[in-house]
């Protein structure tokens, strides 16, 4: 199976007022093609930093200060590997939303509330498809050409409309395009794609699952409750059928009922399109359901990656144990919490950073910060006294 | 005994402490910022000119400090000279007297008048913003009446009316400056109201005084503090502007308003020598400008310093 | 002493929808439909349901924070006296002149001014986010201390305040600090000690724990839990996380656009449930444990708004056993076995 992701000895820091936030240590691990993985961690782990280092949108004082995304931009059969932190902005801005996507958590927020749905999903295909958006165009011109017999004005609108299409498609940034759309009763080229992109965009919800997508796309994201809202944004991630989608906690403000509707989604839709997936969330249940793969992160680093059956089963680190004792379960008598606090990143604990809050820690913690390490197969563990 | 009197010490210090901390990450921000330094150098610069105007400018009539002296009783304006820093404006005012003096006179406008709008402001837009109701609709109706008319001419005709002096410009400027504060401690007090804390304290059983004044005003007085910083230059603009017009302080006042009033005449030398003299129009205008740039640079640097979004960026 | 701490009857919340140009009244949101619930002393009635299903109104309507539109709050009153006043409730249609006498004197959505306050002593609430619900620009002492001074309960407020932060696990030094300085778990444990300064017997948490991380929400329910005990504490536990009020709670009610839909005592709501809506939630929980064939119950459609409820069933739209007398009549709810009340019209069946 070939790699669509790996992330190689990430390291990103910010560089606040009160002093430089060691955000990721050194993170690694790698996503195979169709595959999930769960990213799971507390607030401040990184997990988020994480995502945004992946598609360069870590946001100022924030800076990736070393390691590796190779991404894999294959077409076809062929493989392709290149590391995204060495390519331009306008490369990544290609990339972002046709490549690779994010979702995250607050749908509202996403959603631009002075767009219409259509506007906004439409906006993916434009920016990102507009040769195909005009071969279709062309099609569709042409059908209606033959159909049309009795006027005659018509067959010369429809004409011009189609050659100034395919004048688009050969040479973008030709004059003639722009005088075209200067010319009355002829609909400019922006016009024509756009039609067709709210045509792909009520299919695209129709997909989602959400009912009327005509009068939909015509509606504004807070005519929407919060479960069609992130079927919405959903639907604009995965418009141009990216193969990397990230989900930074798609669910986690959502009510139980609908959470199971989102995820049944985002399921389906990976089945058919064969997307892989980088589900964050706090929610070990919730990563479970999805997930193959799931790595538990701790202050910037990666403690554990592996299996979901095996990660429940087999919990090898000490923070990872800790974690699922202290989620309430059916029929939990007692939940067990973990002493201390999230470390302040600003002063890290030296070593291993969860030295400080584990029941295992000996004195080769605090010096050395143990590697993450394959200690069974497809089962990483970063401890120096792992479980055994 | 001496172990209470320790303890007491302790513990103000430990109250202090907080305090302190967040003061010195006021300050620290400010240090940072170039344009706040400069704001507040100039600010400071007045305030010392203000303190020592009897020193630097001594009077010369003992109970009138604030009546410029004159030097003769000729119209034309002389150059600046040894006796006379700053040179004399129509009939002989001596202008360094003036503006220094006016210092003085542009503190007081500037903090009577913000002072005084602050206090009215937040008094009835609190009442209005925190009741609601028919109290926040009459308030707010009287609000935009006055705010539908236009500032300078209604000051104009208030000093008119009651006669021209600065107090009566104070007067004027507070009815008509009120208003704008009135609607945004209002606004603010909206918007804190629904906060989860304001709640609590409600469940716990705070009266409704107790929460206006010790939960949701410490927390909406920001806004309106920098507002006001910012206000206490245009204040002393305004009442420029209006002394200027002949409606504000009485003709010897010393007020840089009064300063700039009596160079009317004299903006334009005689032809062949137009600049002739600059010095009575250009002196005061510059001390004007520079206090109000002073205030709004401080003004922009409590914003930057206060805005509790910001602080921990 | 009395047995049960709180009852309410009846009890209901609108806001009334103003249109128009005159700003009539042209419709209500009906937050709060008509509820009514029993809490006994020293125990933690678990509150579940879904964002606008009325719980964290109910909460608030309890505490006074929002003004109840109709129904009755008794707050630790004998049962005679109860039944009593319920009794004349539910005959007159108008209010009799000894109705109102005595709902003035036992029933707390009437009371006003200084007895409203007194009754604040006994009744507190600790919020969902621990951010907001801390005032950024008062001290710890001061906050913690505030109800003290309020209710006049002690001279030396600093004292009994330190000794609040020490029961939930903080320390002196945390006394002269503001809230921005602690993490999501202290400032939430500030706010249960502020809860606990008057004394109260009963104590709402809306969501308490929503906003925080895992380990650290198994630190406050331990916590909250302990607390229980040893003050012989009433909760009202208000949540959208079954398995965290499987945990704490000991019975608990599920709430359905304004309406209870299901009491019952911890264990039968989860071994022995009634409702398809209790059904369909506790089916959507994402299980860690891996379920050889999960048959997840995945509901269709949206909540629908609490302004035009359906009609007949609230739940009719979106339930998969639904019968014509579904949509036609409401169904009430009813105890179909010991503790175990339902508001479905095939409960049996279930």
């Amino acid at each position: 199976m070939e790699k669509i992701l790996e992330v190689k000895d990430l390291k990103t820091n910010f560089y606040t007022y009160e002093g430089v936030v060691k955000a990721l240590e050194k993170v690694s691990f790698k996503i195979e093609r169709g595959d999930t993985l769960g990213l799971v961690g507390e607030t401040g782990c990184g997990k988020s930093v994480t995502s945004l280092s992946i598609i360069r949108l870590v946001p100022p004082p924030g800076k990736i200060e070393e390691g590796e995304v190779i991404f894999n931009l294959a077409k076809g059969r062929k493989s392709r590997y290149i590391n995204l932190l060495n390519q331009s902005e306008a490369f990544m801005q290609a990339i972002r939303g046709n490549e690779i996507s994010m979702i995250f958590q607050e749908p509202s927020s996403a959603l631009n509330p002075v767009y219409t749905i259509g506007d906004q999903i439409a906006e993916s295909f434009l920016f990102h498809r507009e040769k195909e958006l005009l071969r279709e165009a062309i099609k569709k011109i042409q059908r209606e050409i033959d159909v049309e017999k009795t006027s005659f004005l018509k067959k010369f609108k429809l004409k011009t409309e189609k050659k100034l299409c395919e004048i688009a498609l050969k040479n973008p940034n030709s004059p003639l395009v722009k005088i075209f759309s200067f010319l009355p009763f002829i609909k400019s080229k922006e016009k024509i794609i756009k039609r067709i992109a709210i045509q792909k965009s009520v299919n695209l919800l129709r997909r989602m699952g959400i009912p009327n997508p005509e009068k939909v796309v015509e509606r504004y994201p807070h005519q929407l409750s919060g479960g069609m809202q992130q079927r919405v944004v959903i639907a604009i991630a995965l418009a141009c059928h990216p193969k990397l989608l990230i989900a930074d906690e798609p669910t986690s403000n959502l009510d139980v009922t609908i959470q199971a509707q989102i995820l049944d989604l985002i399921r389906s839709l990976k089945e058919e399109l064969n997307t892989s997936v980088l589900f964050i969330s706090h929610d070990l249940g919730v990563v479970a359901e999805m997930c193959k793969w799931i790595a538990v992160m701790y202050a910037g680093n990666i403690c554990e990656l592996t299996k979901m059956e095996e990660l429940f089963e087999n919990p090898l680190h000490p923070y990872t144990e800790a974690l699922l004792k202290s989620i309430p379960r059916r029929g939990t008598r007692k939940l067990e919490s973990i002493k201390g606090s999230v470390p302040n990143l600003v002063n890290p604990p030296s070593g291993c950073r969860f030295h400080p809050r584990c029941p295992k820690a000996k004195e080769k913690c605090t010096k050395e910060r143990p590697e993450i390490r394959e200690v069974y197969k497809d089962h990483f563990v970063a401890c120096h006294f792992y479980k055994d | 005994m001496k172990v209470s009197a320790v303890r007491k010490k302790e513990r103000l210090k430990k109250r202090l402490e907080p305090r302190i901390k967040e003061l010195k990450f006021s300050l620290a921000r400010i240090r940072k910022s170039p344009l706040s330094l400069i704001g507040l150098c100039i600010i400071l610069f007045f305030v010392i000119i203000a303190l020592l105007a009897p020193v630097i400018a001594p009077p010369k009539y003992p109970y009138e400090p604030y009546r410029i002296p004159r030097y003769g009783y000729s119209t034309t304006p002389h150059p600046p000279s040894w006796e006379h820093p700053f040179g004399t404006t129509e009939g002989q005012y001596d202008i360094f007297y003036g503006v220094i003096w006016g210092t003085r006179t542009a503190f007081r406008i500037g903090f009577m008048v913000v002072g005084s709008i602050l206090v009215i402001g937040i008094i009835l837009g609190s009442f209005a913003g925190y009741y609601g109701g028919i109290i926040d609709e009459i308030i707010m109706r009287i609000v935009d009446t006055f705010m539908s008319l236009p500032t300078l001419i209604l000051a104009m005709a208030l000093v008119t009316a009651l006669g021209r002096s600065l107090d009566n410009v104070m007067i004027a400027l507070i009815v008509v400056g009120w208003p704008a504060y009135a609607r945004l401690v209002r606004g603010e007090i909206l918007s804190i109201r629904e906060e989860a804390y304001v709640e609590a304290a409600r469940a716990i059983g705070v009266s409704d005084f107790g929460i206006i004044f010790k939960h949701i005003l410490p927390n909406a007085i920001y806004p309106v503090l920098i507002m006001g910083s910012l206000d206490i230059g245009a204040m002393v603009l305004t009442a420029a502007a209006l002394s200027f017009l002949g409606l504000g302080a009485p003709v010897g006042y010393a007020d840089w308003g009064q300063m700039v009033s009596f160079a009317r005449n004299w903006i334009v030398g005689p032809p062949g020598n137009p600049l002739a003299y600059w010095h009575t129009v250009t002196i005061p205008g510059i001390f004007i400008l520079l206090f109000v740039l002073g205030w709004n640079l401080l003004g922009d640097a409590f914003r930057d310093i206060l805005d509790p979004k910001m602080r921990r960026k | 002493m009395n047995d049960t701490v709180l009852e309410i009857k009846n009890l209901k919340k609108y806001y009334p929808i103003l249109g128009g140009v005159f700003k009539k009244r042209i419709g209500d949101v009906k937050a709060v439909d008509g509820v009514s619930l029993e809490i006994k002393r020293g125990e933690c009635l678990g509150l579940v349901g879904e964002s606008g299903c009325g719980k964290t109104t109910l909460g608030k309507t309890i505490l006074r924070l929002l003004e109840p539109t109709e129904g009755l709050v008794f707050f630790d009153t004998p049962r005679d006296v109860r039944e009593k006043i319920k009794k004349l409730y539910l005959s007159e249609d108008g209010n009799s002149p000894e109705l109102i006498l005595l709902r003035k004197k036992y029933d707390i959505s009437t009371f006003k001014g200084k007895r409203l306050k007194q009754i604040r002593k006994k009744m507190q609430i600790v919020f969902q986010d621990p951010s907001s619900s801390l005032n950024p620009r008062m001290l710890i002492k001061d906050i913690v201390g505030e109800p003290l001074k309020i209710h006049k309960i002690t001279k030396n407020v600093e004292e009994r305040a330190l000794s609040l932060l020490k029961k939930v696990g903080l320390t002196e030094d945390h006394l002269f600090r503001y809230p921005h300085e602690f993490s999501g778990g202290q400032r939430q444990r500030i706010a249960i000690a502020r809860a606990l300064a008057t004394n109260p017997e009963f104590i709402v948490l809306d969501e308490p724990t929503s906003a925080l991380d895992v380990s650290v929400q198994a630190q406050i329910l331990n916590l909250l839990k302990d607390l229980q005990r040893e003050l012989n504490l009433t909760y009202l536990f208000i949540t959208h996380h079954l398995m965290v009020v499987e945990y704490i709670a000991k019975r608990i009610a599920v709430m359905y656009l304004g309406k209870v839909i299901e009491l019952a005592p911890t264990e039968k709501i989860f071994s022995e449930t009634k409702h398809p809506y209790t059904k369909a939630l506790i089916s959507a929980i994402p299980e860690p444990e891996i379920k050889l064939a999960k048959k997840r119950i995945v509901l269709t459609g949206d909540v629908p708004s609490p302004i035009n409820p359906p009609s007949g069933c609230r739940f009719h739209p979106r339930c998969s056993y639904v019968r014509a007398v579904c949509r036609k009549k409401e169904p009430s709810l009813r105890e179909i076995s010991e503790g175990h009340f339902v508001a479905c019209h095939r409960a049996e069946e279930m």
